[in-house]
């Protein structure tokens, strides 16, 4: 978490500082990113392994069984989850209610759909673009210790997958609503496991052709959701997304 | 003191160049502390580095061999930038060009002229990697849909389907388990120059120059200067945004797919795995390294290709990771993109009193 906090603090710097492009900032984070734990996973790791860190077993999360929701049939699974799972239970209501119920969430959208109206009403545009980048770096930094730690015990190179990019496609899915992002990740989680069970089912379709899926349903879903969009007039991106914000422009 | 920006009416000359060339000095230093944390001595790194990517003919020649591919996807990259069409698709543009080329190598030697088999083969490389990313750009036209995450899903698809063919069916009968195709036949061989240092280096030199005086001299570069900076005012000029878009991304990503054909042609005469390393990667820096100058790239190239070679050779003698080379290539981004400030704006330090701030006036 601390990792994805400083990260995005650069990423932050970079757009609404430096004024960068913002695009082309997360792209060299990316490209950063991958190569510096490539670099680390063969840096790290005890001398035993040679330093590397690949195919070591991670100390892990383990399950925690909450005794008596567990048992509920299909439903129970949900309380059969490690620590960070239950965090997420926690974080999606507590996400909504923070930016549509309270008074700095409404000040969050405002900067997001209008800064300089946000700007004239008080708000300061830059340090909160700084605090909810950092954040949200912290929590995708989050993401990435349970793929680690618990959803695969260990690293390995490219352990992503491309994930930190298909929740961008998630987001528009989910129309920038926490709540909706459930649905969202248990679409593209639901993919996931088609996949696997396809996989274990022993089908004639060749591996690599399951293993397209994710990255197929995303660009599945950005051009369904884009569509819908223009159709409905209804959209849930911020007027201002990806823009940089420059007060002497006024 | 306080520091105010101000939008440059010109984009600075200077600025253009030093930033790069500061950049590459800040990205070497911050590798240097991280090299020292690690417990090597970063000035013997750096020796060994560029003693590996130049100081000899053979070093040399690998580190063109990487610098061809670099060169081409990062003028393909440059290229969708000038318009603001984020092409992160180089990558599997340029494997899809190389599965391309390969089957017209490996299938149609019966029904082509020896003589037309390599054309042959580029051609459709370069044909492939047009619709992979013409794909994007017409759903980014018609649609609006977001070319970003588009170009780089369809990567990981691109990829897939090539491990998909050299492990199945175009998998070498006699390759005795070995993942890859058959070798192609001799005619469908680009030849080398010197060491594996082939002639697709002339080819990514005269395109560099050709694309230069086409955004520079011609009617169509102009149109596509007027999109990119601005799509409202080439829709006053009556220019046809959408289909000089759609033109100018199958150009690029014809441009990554040639890369792909070179790979395939010219280094390891078949399809196999490591047909690119994260070249198309790596071309966003080189893209970006070169101001979008199609000039530069070539020369970028060069150097970020030594900069992987040069890895390579520490991670040999000195038992570094040489994912060190794209640890480097990383820093570089990001002063850069720092320093793209100092282009766009004019940085003044001026008091807080406002009356001494009005005084200061326009140059």
């Amino acid at each position: 978490m601390a990792i994805g906090a400083t990260m995005a603090a650069l990423h932050a710097f970079l757009t609404v500082t430096m004024r960068a492009n913002q695009v082309v900032s997360g792209l060299s984070i990316t490209l950063f990113g991958t190569g510096f734990a490539s670099f680390l996973g063969q840096r790290l790791g005890p001398a035993t392994n040679n330093f590397r860190l690949v195919g070591l077993k991670a100390a892990r999360f383990t399950p925690i069984t909450i005794p008596g929701l567990s048992d509920i049939p299909v439903a129970g699974a949900l309380f059969r989850q490690d620590i960070i799972s239950y965090a997420v239970y926690l974080l999606i209501p507590l996400t909504w209610f923070y930016l549509y119920k309270t008074r700095p969430g409404l000040w969050l959208r405002s900067i997001g759909e209008d800064p300089q109206t946000a700007d004239a009403m008080g708000i300061d545009v830059v340090k909160s673009k700084y605090l909810y980048t950092i954040l949200g770096g912290a929590l995708i930094g989050l993401g990435g210790a349970h793929l680690s730690l618990s959803y695969t015990p260990g690293w390995s190179e490219n352990i992503t997958g491309g994930r930190g990019w298909i929740v961008v496609a998630l987001v528009i899915f989910s129309m920038w609503n926490p709540l909706r992002s459930i649905w969202g990740a248990l679409l593209f989680g639901g993919i996931n496991a088609v996949q696997f069970r396809l996989q274990a089912s022993g089908t004639n379709i060749p591996a690599n052709f399951l293993n397209m899926l994710p990255y197929l349903g995303t660009i599945a879903v950005l051009v369904l959701m884009t569509w819908w969009e223009a159709l409905s007039k209804k959209i849930g991106a911020p007027a201002a997304l990806g823009v940089a914000y420059m007060r002497e422009d006024k | 003191m306080s520091l105010v920006f101000e939008k440059r009416k010109n984009i600075s000359k200077s600025a253009l160049v030093v930033v790069p060339a500061l950049s590459f000095i800040v990205s070497l230093i911050l590798t240097g502390i991280v090299l020292a944390v690690f417990g090597a001595n970063p000035f013997t790194t750096y020796a060994a580095m560029f003693h590996g990517a130049f100081g000899s003919l053979y070093g040399f020649g690998e580190t063109l061999v990487k610098a061809i591919p670099l060169s081409l996807t990062g003028l393909g990259v440059a290229l969708a930038f000038r318009l603001k069409f984020w092409n992160i698709g180089a990558e599997g543009q340029l494997t899809l060009g190389g599965v391309a080329a390969a089957g017209m190598a490996l299938f149609w030697g019966k029904n082509i002229p020896p003589a037309l088999l390599l054309p042959a083969a580029i051609a459709a490389g370069s044909l492939a990697g047009a619709l992979l990313a013409g794909l994007p750009a017409i759903l980014k036209t018609r649609l609006k849909v977001d070319e970003t995450l588009v170009t780089l899903m369809l990567n990981y698809v691109a990829i897939l389907f090539s491990e998909y063919l050299y492990y199945g069916p175009w998998r070498d009968p006699k390759g005795y388990g070995f993942p890859g195709s058959a070798l192609f036949p001799e005619a469908a061989w680009l030849p080398r120059v010197f060491g594996r240092a082939h002639f697709g280096m002339y080819f990514a030199a005269a395109l560099a120059i050709l694309l230069f005086i086409i955004l520079k001299r011609t009617r169509w570069g102009f149109e596509l200067t007027i999109i990119g900076n601005s799509p409202k005012a080439a829709r006053y000029q009556g220019i046809g945004v959408e289909r000089n878009i759609v033109l100018a991304i199958l150009l690029s990503g014809a441009i990554s797919g040639m890369a792909g054909a070179f790979e395939v042609t010219a280094i390891s005469h078949r399809l196999q795995q490591g047909l690119s390393l994260g070249y198309g990667f790596t071309a966003i820096i080189i893209a970006w390294m070169s101001q979008l100058n199609p000039l530069a790239v070539p020369f970028v190239a060069i150097l970020m290709a030594g900069i992987l070679v040069g890895g390579d050779q520490v991670q040999l003698m000195m038992g570094l990771p040489a994912a060190m080379g794209s640890v480097m290539q990383g820093l570089i981004l990001f002063p850069l993109l720092a320093g793209s400030l100092f282009t766009e704006f004019r940085i003044r330090r001026v008091r807080k009193e406002p009356k001494f701030a009005c005084v200061e006036g326009e140059k």
